[in-house]
């Protein structure tokens, strides 16, 4: 009982990760002035939306976490969306086996390449998944030449847009719950696992993680392998949600789920981060985008408080390290 | 006697609740070599970046004055237009550029913003040969040898026309035919009225070189002497304040079997590819024995160690464990092995800034105290504390951050790192670099416990009587080459460093 009560304590006082409630506070005040802002639907809509970003965002704070960084996240999330569309449509796949397939084979296609050029050529992050952005970009655009999968399996349309307890007040949509799965599972994976550790001491100092004999390398590949299976997974969630396999959904996907993670408080200079904070992040994102829809702030202008978030949340992280030192 | 230009009166200065620098009061007259002498942590680097403007007026207390007028410099730009140059004992400069941009950097002879290079480069050949450093000026600096960046560096400090010149540790890197050029170059400029401040360990040197000796200690004053009025002794003993035999505390240990051998080996040059760093070098080490491996830097002493370890390549040698032959193809091999090794540089690659000191502590050991991979926190607190206890570490709590510690704690949570492996052998490169002298002597008392217990330790250290102090036995690379080996009692300092200068057996 002592020990929960110090966690609490913990986690409410200067903790990193809780800076973006203040910010999430007011615009929740902010976007109240229209009152469909609270109403259950719009709370249980931007939760949904929350989750498309979160479950990316899980992959982002262990890359983030270790060091490194994945541009890649929306193409990748498109692409999954379509090569699963296409293994139901085309090549007969149960809906099982094609979301399996469908992540795993994506997953472990782009995050392989990345962490190959990345680790083993040695190219920049940033450089290795620019390019693979494109290249995921490409493939999915050309072959659909633009057109979605459409349309889709009944049953799998259910995942994305079904909920549990459907139009009582508790109703759950099933992607919020697959996302607080996963969110619970990789908190405690990356504070209570060997390989969660590995992956901290990775990006605190990488070198004297490979002197202490953590295999850095294929710590380091094995982290591009699980950011691109979860943004494909999260891909395949959103074309459920959808009922179509758009090959163009997704873009400005990276800066969303890297912004989320940021303002979660993970440090951009590797080594520590939690999930927690980056849940805190994509509910903030998610929130900002719906209420200044609802405020009727034209979609165009909305990139930039995208922009400017961004670059305040990554200011907040450069000035709190200058203070630590 | 010439005025006295420049002084630094009553200079304290706090990290936090660490003194640095306690009423710490400096004078230099015009046309003086005055140095300043005293143990790594003494405070004479600290004192420097006060002279320099690093820590910004404010920052400290006490005054600086120049030709009695007080100076507030706010960085090192304020001081160097104030007329001091400063050339540091790590240089920072841009390997990629050429020696006459490095020289003039930031200062490039131009006319209204478009640069003249004929001028650049007639220029920087003025400096370069008054430095002695026959290469030419369009060269890259990474093409040059270490020594040779530092005569750079003292020609990039001369081309500012500097009326007082610090050097921090000038000749560390540089052989003693070019020392005596620097030397040189340092009494020409005595004679047209420039006065330098000398800062060394090297005391043959200061000796030879200044007209007056600073000694501090603790980051306190202890005295200043007229060079005529002091001698090696006195200095030294001045300067650790306590005799030196009691510093280290050897014990006879019996030496057992030979634990770890190595034949043949080889490491290619990082600069370059046509070069050996190390060069067929091979050595063994006994149980309970302490092995020092002496070299100057550039000997490939650091680059054997590593080496062996697998932190860097290797391009051909056979390791021994036990007589037998053992393939050691990455750290994670060595540790398996039974092998530590405590790395040169612990900011770099000895811990992780992030972590606390239970993480750091365990980073090499976290994967065995888990239980199915699962993190069991508890157990390694446990195991940390343990260590804390037995090498009498001094903090707050075991989640502490690690950057909260001072430099020997740190050093102290780093070697239990290693520790905790239950390594065999154990090799430490540099265990008391930047440390205070307290904690130095206890890191000694700790080698000398772990010999004991049997663990074979092979150390290097640039400090030649640390090594004769602590080590039972001495290899001695020079250019990558074994030049001698000596038992303990065979060889003092001055024997050892001729052998590592002169590469002679």
């Amino acid at each position: 009982m002592k020990r929960v009560g110090k966690a609490i304590v913990d986690v409410v006082l200067g903790v990193r990760e809780m800076g973006v409630l203040i910010p999430l506070a007011i615009a929740m005040v902010i976007f109240s002035s229209n009152p469909i802002f609270m109403s259950r639907d719009n709370i249980i809509n931007i939760l949904r939306n929350t989750s498309f970003v979160f479950i990316t965002a899980i992959g982002m704070t262990y890359m983030i976490v270790s060091g490194a960084f994945d541009l890649s996240v929306g193409a990748v999330y498109a692409f999954a969306g379509v090569m699963c569309g296409k293994l139901m449509m085309e090549a007969g796949f149960p809906v099982w086996l094609a979301i399996l397939a469908a992540t795993a084979l994506t997953g472990l296609a782009f995050g392989g390449v990345n962490g190959f050029f990345v680790h083993k050529v040695g190219l920049p992050p940033m450089l290795a998944t620019l390019a693979t952005m494109n290249i995921a970009r490409g493939i999915v655009t050309g072959i659909q030449q633009g057109n979605p999968v459409y349309p889709l399996p009944e049953g799998f349309a259910a995942i994305g847009q079904g909920s549990l307890f459907k139009g009582s007040s508790f109703e759950l949509p099933f992607v919020v719950l697959i996302a607080v799965s996963l969110g619970v599972l990789s908190a405690w994976a990356l504070k209570k696992t060997v390989y969660g550790r590995a992956i901290c001491a990775i990006g605190g100092n990488i070198e004297t993680a490979r002197l202490a004999g953590i295999s850095t390398k294929s710590i380091s590949i094995s982290v591009f392998i699980l950011v691109s299976a979860l943004a494909s997974f999260s891909g395949i969630l959103i074309s459920s949600r959808l009922g179509s396999a758009q090959p163009n959904v997704g873009v400005g996907y990276e800066m969303q789920t890297i912004a989320a993670v940021v303002i979660g408080g993970t440090s951009l200079q590797g080594g520590r981060g939690t999930i927690i904070g980056t849940a805190l992040g994509a509910l903030f994102m998610t929130t900002v985008a719906n209420g200044m829809t609802l405020i009727r702030i034209s979609p165009f202008w909305q990139q930039l408080v995208l922009g400017v978030v961004l670059l305040a949340a990554c200011s907040m992280d450069y000035v709190r390290n200058q203070f630590r030192k | 006697m010439n005025d006295t230009v420049l002084e630094m009166n009553g200079i304290s200065k706090r990290f936090g609740g660490v003194a640095a620098l306690s009423d710490v009061s400096i004078d230099l007259r015009e046309g003086e070599i005055l140095a300043i002498v005293g143990e790594n942590g003494a405070g004479k680097s600290t004192l420097m970046k006060v002279l320099s403007g690093s820590y910004p007026a404010g920052s400290y207390t006490g005054t600086i004055r120049i030709d009695g007028a007080e100076q507030r410099f706010a960085s090192p730009a304020d001081s160097e237009k104030a007329g001091i140059a400063m050339i540091y004992q790590e240089i920072s400069m841009h390997l990629d550029a050429s020696i006459a941009e490095n020289i003039f950097l930031g200062n490039l002879p131009n006319a209204s913003g478009v640069i003249n290079w004929k001028t650049v480069y007639e220029k920087a050949r003025q400096y370069t040969d008054m430095v002695g450093l026959n290469v030419p000026v369009r060269q890259t600096l990474r093409k040059l040898s270490a020594s040779q960046q530092q005569l750079v560096a003292i020609a990039r400090a001369l081309s500012r026309n500097p009326r007082f010149l610090v050097l921090d540790e000038p000749t560390s890197t540089l052989t003693e035919s070019e020392a005596d050029v620097l030397f040189n170059i340092l009494f020409r400029l005595k004679e047209r009225g420039i006065s330098s401040i000398y800062i060394s360990h090297k005391l043959k040197e200061v000796l030879y070189l200044a007209d007056r000796i600073t000694i501090l200690r603790d980051g306190r004053k202890i005295s200043t002497r007229q060079i005529a009025e002091t001698s090696i002794d006195l200095t030294v003993e001045e300067m650790v304040n306590r005799k030196i035999d009691e510093m280290y505390p050897k014990r006879a240990v019996p030496i057992g079997e030979e634990v770890f051998r190595v034949e043949n080996l080889e490491v290619v040059h990082p600069l370059t590819n046509s070069k050996l760093i190390v060069d067929g070098v091979g050595f063994s080490v006994r149980s309970g024995e302490i092995l020092g491996l002496v070299g100057l830097v550039g000997s490939g002493r650091s680059e054997t160690v590593n080496a062996i370890f697998g932190a860097i390549r290797r391009k051909s040698g056979e390791l021994f464990l036990d007589g037998r032959p053992v393939r050691i193809r990455n750290p994670r091999d060595a540790i398996r092995s039974g092998l530590a090794l405590l790395t040169e540089d612990r900011k770099k690659d000895g811990f992780v800034a992030a972590f606390n000191v239970t993480l750091n502590a365990t980073l090499a050991r976290f994967r065995q105290l888990a239980r199915h991979s699962v993190i069991d926190r508890r157990r390694e607190e446990s195991a940390a504390s343990e260590y804390v206890d037995k090498i009498n570490i001094k903090l707050r709590d075991l989640r502490d951050n690690i950057l909260q510690l001072s430099g020997g704690n740190q050093q102290k949570v780093v070697l239990s790192k290693w520790l905790m492996t239950r390594p065999r052998v154990l090799f430490l490169d540099e265990p008391t670099r930047g440390i205070d002298v307290g904690a130095k002597a206890q890191i000694y008392e700790l080698i000398c416990d772990l010999a004991q217990e049997g663990i074979a330790v092979v150390m290097i250290s640039s400090e030649l009587p640390e090594l004769v102090g602590m080590c039972d036995r001495f290899v001695v690379l020079s250019e990558g080459k074994v030049a001698a080996e000596r038992q303990r009692g065979e060889a003092d300092e001055e024997a050892l460093l001729r052998l590592a200068t002169l590469g002679m057996g």
